[in-house]
């Protein structure tokens, strides 16, 4: 069952071959037996199955009722241990849920559990992204993961999965504890882009609990019989010089199916895409030093026995309760917001966003989609810094995050070792429906020149 | 390197975090690397470009429509020191 997709599953689930709790026990064991480091929500999960069993038998199931689903450590979840990677968050039971979970709940899916996070999503994304990997290894159908400027990208390229941000807006953020808000957007995982689509339509939707949130047409599932032909692809150079003779065989092969699909190819350039990293960075740890002055230990949390005025009681909480990387971002942020850096540093990477934005609306004036790499691999001014060396790979998916487009990551090669080579493909802003269709248009004909290929 | 020791003193006051000794000086030694993940965008060209407010224009609020709290014993449940109905502080006022 865990190579099956969601749409496979509903088959099996409508036509009574399995049974929601039989299902969900297979996957719950999967996940016992490999030891994996996903946080199980075995009694709540049990008893969703049950309920869904009941949804299905009185006919009234949705598309993922019954469907094994795991959430990132970042997302709330009622009653849930949710400590998204923190000391901070020691033993924290959120007392409500996020509006994604809400949602989720609503349709009937089943909660496997929790899954690991760097640290407030402001990590390296050295360990790998645990709602991504679950995925990959079979552990659920479908991961929901909150994602802070394209940092989950590289699990997703590495695991040979497929992912969708939405457009910012597209899906509510309520209840998502995130560090940099401008930059977080809801993330879908799953084997293909048809089962992300089924998914996405399940969550996404205006929320009167997040003023961001955008209310859009939320139909995402009739992707299937979507043409490319005549459509025309963006293939953003800047990104092109970064990669691997495995990268660029594989991007090319990539352009030549997009070719074989009707689709007209043209160059476009962003040339301050190598600002972004530095924007991103910059962006995200002031943010988050503003975002995170939240956790004080007193409401919830990690709290510590040290300092004996209220003070001085929350540094010492704070001081020991983040981490390595999150302290180092606090103090970033704090510093590029002060009086004399402000100008220099925050100001200038929102007028780095805004000019990221304009080059990205001048190239969507010729073009339907733009293609990239998933992950290259970009000079920077200081590549010894261990703290950003994975973060850097990402440049493409975090350049589109900071001006809020949705894009999508799914399979386009291996590499010498078999192992997955992602490709990037993002649209305008809420054209999120013709962005699925696209990759699954995509995901189709790859699959099938491969099957040629094998044969 | 005493004046990059003064100014993350400096940023742990703004952050409201205690480091120990060691940490301080760690990021310390750090600094210039951790700016050196940032200088690039000194460097950009961003001419007439001006700061718009937000990626995506926000539509009208919602109402402003009173809704029930959240139980009392469960927002209680996650501090870890509470008393009767409160959360409890270290002394504030001297």
């Amino acid at each position: 069952m865990k190579d099956y997709s969601i749409r496979q599953v509903r088959q099996l689930l409508d036509k009574g071959k399995i049974c929601t709790l039989e299902l969900t026990r297979s996957f719950l064991e999967r996940a016992d037996s490999l030891n994996v480091n996903i946080t199980l929500a075995k009694t709540e999960a049990e008893q969703d199955a049950i309920q869904a069993q009941a949804m299905i038998d009185s006919g009234n199931q949705k598309p993922l009722t019954g469907i094994p689903i795991v959430i990132a450590d970042n997302i709330s979840t009622k009653g849930i241990l949710t400590t998204c990677g923190s000391k901070m968050l020691y033993n924290y039971k959120p007392v409500f849920d996020a509006t994604v979970i809400e949602k989720l709940k609503a349709e009937g899916a089943i909660i496997l559990g929790k899954t690991n996070v760097t640290e407030f999503g402001l990590g390296n994304d050295i360990s790998p992204n645990g709602a991504v990997t679950a995925v990959s290894a079979g552990l659920a159908l479908c991961a929901i993961s909150a994602n802070i400027g394209g940092s989950s990208i590289h699990s997703a390229s590495a695991n040979g999965t497929t992912s969708i941000n939405a457009t910012y807006g597209a899906v509510s953020r309520y209840g998502v504890i995130g560090s940099a808000p401008s930059l977080t957007q809801i993330n879908v995982t799953a084997k293909d882009a048809q089962d992300c689509a089924i998914v996405l339509s399940a969550i996404s939707g205006k929320d009167s609990r997040d003023m961001t949130s955008v209310g859009i047409k939320s139909d995402f599932n009739n992707i299937q019989d979507f043409s490319l032909q005549g459509k025309t692809i963006g293939v953003i150079t800047e990104y092109m010089e970064q990669l691997s003779l495995d990268g660029k065989t594989s991007l090319a092969n990539a352009i030549a199916i997009f070719k074989e699909l009707g689709c007209n190819v043209k160059q476009v350039s962003l040339s301050s895409a190598k600002y972004a990293f530095s924007a991103y960075y910059i962006i995200s740890s002031a943010e988050a030093s503003s975002s995170l002055a939240l956790y004080d230990g007193i409401r919830f949390g990690y709290r510590s026995k040290k300092g004996d005025t209220f003070e001085e009681n929350i540094k010492h909480t704070r001081g020991e309760g983040f981490g390595e990387e999150v302290k180092r971002r606090l103090l970033l942020g704090a510093f590029v917001l002060s009086s004399g850096n402000y100008d220099k540093y925050y100001h200038k990477a929102k007028l780095v966003k805004e000019k990221l934005k304009a080059e990205f609306k001048s190239a969507f004036n010729d073009c339907d989609f733009l293609i990239s790499p998933t992950e290259i691999d970009l000079e920077h001014s200081d590549r010894s810094q261990e703290s950003i060396q994975n973060l850097t790979k990402s440049v493409p998916a975090i350049a589109t995050s900071l001006v809020g487009l949705p894009w999508t990551t799914t399979t386009c090669g291996y590499n010498k070792q078999g192992m997955p080579i992602g490709v990037q493909l993002t649209t305008s802003h809420f054209a999120d429906n013709a962005l699925l269709a696209c990759t699954s248009a995509f995901e189709q004909a790859f699959s099938a020149k491969r099957k040629e290929v094998q044969v | 390197m005493n004046d990059k020791l003064d100014l993350i003193k400096h940023l742990e006051d703004l952050v409201a975090i205690a480091l120990d000794e060691q940490e301080r000086q760690k990021y310390a030694i750090q600094w210039e690397s951790i700016l050196g993940c940032i200088d690039l965008i000194t460097k950009a060209d961003t001419g007439a470009i001006q700061v718009q407010p937000q990626t995506v224009e926000f539509k009208a609020l919602r109402e402003d429509i009173p809704e029930p709290s959240l139980p009392r014993a469960e927002l209680l449940s996650n501090a870890s020191i509470t008393q009767e109905d409160s959360f409890v502080t270290p002394k504030v006022v001297g």
